[in-house]
């Protein structure tokens, strides 16, 4: 019975001192002050370094995505390239353009040094 | 923290002035009091809620299964594509590259909510600029005007369409050009642009050579099993790579990024495919049939295949066959691999090989001519027309190997082999002509031969196999056959792949390999090579003489069975009820006759008609167009100029006395150089 009295007295005195704002000095709690201060301040860095580091992996899929824009470009201008390296199509433009220039009636000569 | 316990007692008037400053000191340290009072109170309070949110959230709510999986960290299991090796030819140019396409589409429906709720001069600002849209996508597809591109967006605006497509598949540069267009500029969720990513394989040289190169429909496993064609479908296992698998997660800026907690497996790049083949001369070769057949409706198609003779190395191979209701030339079909048909004259060589192995007969060797009959056969023509003219009842095998004679053919084997024809046909097994040996293609035909052990065999069947008939061939099997007489009668197996290859380095070298190390003695090769170079300067082959170099070959003319539908009438198999046949056209053979480089060989299929298409005509003509294209731009052809002193070159410091030498430069005939 006492014992229940003692516990309502202490829960009484717990939520006045919250009332107060003073349940973290009625516990003693102001010599760890700077540590709970060292606390929060990890949590803020440990947030602060999750965005710093999701925004790098951004900028780094967003290199990825450049770097695979170029390679697209560099196959597709290499195909166009190699499209025209066709004898016909070489022919064609030659003709179109107006040139004189055909293919080879004869095999090229070999100029070879001694 | 100030509160009502610690309020100072109230002071009289007369109390002094420091005293009132005390005081108001105190009133003010109250006031700051009470409002920290207040903002604790609504944290604590605050807090408390919270905190009893979160009892509640995490032990008793339980929220819509639909709507959970937005609220649970998104993370997702990508599927990373491997890059398709490259098909490349035997110099190294692209023959077959993978690259992405992109297929727009449009999400017509953007922003019109949004701009219900703003006020309708904005609903048409976005129309003004859907206006502009329309024009730039107008000029960039070139398929549809302005109005129509802008009745499009608009109806489908209208219509709540959120995936109208825009125009066909465009390459990475258009699509650039596209994404700067405006309204799309504005990205996906204000502008509506939605983009496909479609991985395709781009040919750069076009049809040239697509039978052989074949496809694959997509880089998928599962497609394979029904696109397996070509180099694309037989080498899939080294081109298609290994996918990899890769986690992705969003961040709070809804952006995708590696999410390096959870499993990675890298993807492996598909290995190259360095092939035999000579773009060039498949151009050559591709641009000679489709000269000689194009404009001919009779002929149905028709397919080439040159091959270096020391190697086995097919350098090109073209099929075209003709469409039947656009009658355009096509590469739809393998038929230089997969075609079967009686090979006609062709065939005599295999004859004349065997006979002069066995050491039966010798090129001046003369046998009657008996009015060209031979029991059991129709009479041959060639040989009546050969008496009258000749005034004489003899003719020599290699007059009747010159000009094709049937007769000549048929009476040398059933003298030779009548009793034991299974020694003639062991030798054409010998000879590579029964068999579909390994090859780089799937869908290699099987030839057939007869069999004297089979009750099927007839008393004519010797006969006609001697001329090319009773059996089926595919063109490859032909060549293959020829190329080993160029080569001296060491038959090399033809191939298509060169290597495999990983960034320029050769995983595996597959290279030539011999069928037959010796399917002839050299001095009958040699015996072959001068009877087959009689052929085209004097026989049926005439039609290459005067070519920019030598060739020997053989020409051949037979008649296609034609299905049973067209024979019901007229029970016979070659013919149809109107009296029209079906041919197939040979011409094969090597040059340059003195030191063989390169065998070819031409077959021409025609349709139902009653022209008949002889081997020494189209096909002939197709090999010489081809040879004259080929010797002029292969640089070992040409001639040796070798230098006696030095070229003039510019007087540089004072070196002027011995640059200012004339040069004298003597011709020498290289010994490789063929004589013309």
């Amino acid at each position: 019975m006492a014992r229940t009295k003692k516990q309502s007295s202490a829960l009484r005195r717990t939520f006045r001192a919250l009332g107060r704002g003073e349940l973290l000095m009625s516990l003693h709690l102001d010599k760890y002050f700077l540590h709970i201060i060292y606390t929060f301040l990890l949590a803020w860095l440990s947030i602060w370094l999750s965005l710093k580091v999701d925004n790098t992996l951004v900028k780094v899929q967003r290199g990825k995505q450049a770097l695979t824009d170029i390679k697209i470009y560099y196959t597709q201008k290499a195909v166009e390239l190699e499209s025209l390296n066709r004898l016909s199509t070489m022919e064609k433009m030659l003709e179109e353009s107006g040139s004189p220039l055909v293919l080879p009636e004869q095999p090229a000569t070999i100029i070879r040094n001694q | 923290m100030a509160n009502g316990r610690n309020t100072p007692k109230r002071r009289n008037n007369f109390s002094s002035s420091p005293d009132i400053a005390a005081e108001a000191t105190e009133a003010g340290r109250d006031r700051i009091g009470i409002i920290l009072a207040v903002a604790y109170w609504v944290f604590l309070i605050l807090t408390a809620v919270i905190l009893g949110r979160i009892l509640l959230i995490q032990f008793t709510w339980k929220p819509d299964p639909t709507l959970a999986k937005y609220l649970r960290p998104h993370n997702e299991k990508v599927t990373l594509v491997p890059q398709r090796g490259m098909i490349l030819s035997h110099d190294g140019r692209l023959l077959a590259v993978s690259t992405p396409m992109y297929q727009v589409r449009m999400d017509c429906t953007v922003m019109k909510e949004e701009n219900k709720i703003k006020k309708p001069e904005v609903e048409q600002i976005w129309l003004s600029e859907a206006e502009e849209l329309s024009k730039g996508l107008a000029r960039i597809y070139k398929d549809k005007t302005p109005e129509q591109y802008f009745a499009l967006i608009k109806e489908g605006r209208e219509k709540g369409r959120k995936y109208v497509p825009i125009g066909g598949q465009i390459d990475h540069e258009t699509l650039q050009e596209v994404k700067a267009l405006p309204l799309f500029r504005r990205g996906p969720n204000r502008g509506g642009i939605i983009v496909e990513s479609l991985e395709t394989r781009q040919y750069p040289y076009g049809a040239l050579a697509r039978r052989t190169i074949g496809h694959v429909r997509n880089n998928s496993s599962a497609e394979v099993a029904r696109n397996k064609i070509g180099i694309e479908g037989k080498f899939n296992y080294a081109l298609h790579g290994q996918e990899g698998i890769e986690w992705m997660k969003v961040t709070d800026g809804r952006r995708y990024i590696h999410n390096y907690d959870s499993a990675y497996v890298q993807p492996t790049d598909g290995n190259d495919i360095r092939t035999t083949l000579d773009i060039d001369m498949q151009d050559i070769a591709d641009r000679a049939l489709r000269h000689q057949i194009e404009d001919n409706m009779k002929i149905e198609g028709g397919c080439v295949i040159l091959m270096d003779v020391e190697t086995g190395g097919i350098r090109a191979m073209v099929n075209l066959l003709r469409d039947s209701v656009t009658n355009q030339l096509h590469e739809t079909y393998n038929m230089a691999v997969g075609r079967i048909g009686e090979p006609g004259s062709v065939f005599k060589t295999t004859t004349l090989m065997t006979l002069l192995e066995d050491g039966k007969v010798s090129l001046s060797t003369e046998i009657p001519t008996n009015h060209g009959y031979v029991k059991g056969f129709t009479t041959d023509a060639h040989i009546y027309d050969y008496e009258r003219e000749n005034k004489t009842d003899k003719i020599s095998v290699l007059h009747g190997f010159e000009i094709s004679s049937n007769y000549v053919f048929r009476k040398l084997a059933i003298d030779a082999y009548g009793s034991s024809p299974k020694q003639m046909i062991d030798r054409l097994y010998m000879y590579k002509l029964g068999e579909a040996y390994d090859f780089d293609l799937d869908g290699f035909s099987t030839p057939t031969l007869p069999s004297p052990e089979s009750q099927y065999w007839s008393d004519t069947d010797l006969g006609s196999v001697a001329i090319g008939y009773s059996v089926g061939e595919t063109p490859l099997h032909i060549i293959t056959f020829y190329n080993a007489i160029a080569n001296k009668g060491k038959m090399m197996k033809p191939y298509l792949v060169e290597s495999i290859e990983k960034d320029g380095k050769v995983v595996e070298m597959r290279g030539p390999t011999v069928l037959n190390g010796s399917i002839c003695s050299r001095a009958t090769a040699d015996t072959l090579a001068k009877a087959l170079n009689a052929v085209t300067t004097e026989g049926t082959g005439k039609k290459v003489k005067g070519a920019k170099c030598s060739i020997a070959g053989k020409t051949g003319t037979a008649r296609i069975v034609l299905p049973a539908k067209y024979t019901r009438k007229s029970h016979r198999p070659y013919e149809d009820e109107q009296g029209r046949k079906q041919y197939q056209a040979t011409f094969v053979g090597f040059f340059p006759v003195e030191q063989p480089r390169y065998s070819a060989i031409c077959v021409v299929y025609s349709r139902l008609d009653r022209e008949i298409f002889y081997g020494g005509t189209i096909p002939a003509l197709t090999i010489r167009e081809i040879v004259d294209n080929v010797y002029a731009i292969d640089k070992e052809n040409g001639e040796v100029i070798s230098e006696l002193h030095s070229l003039p070159r510019w007087a540089m410091d004072g070196e002027g006395e011995e640059s200012a030498k004339t040069a004298q430069l003597t011709r020498k005939q290289d010994k490789k150089t063929p004589t013309l």
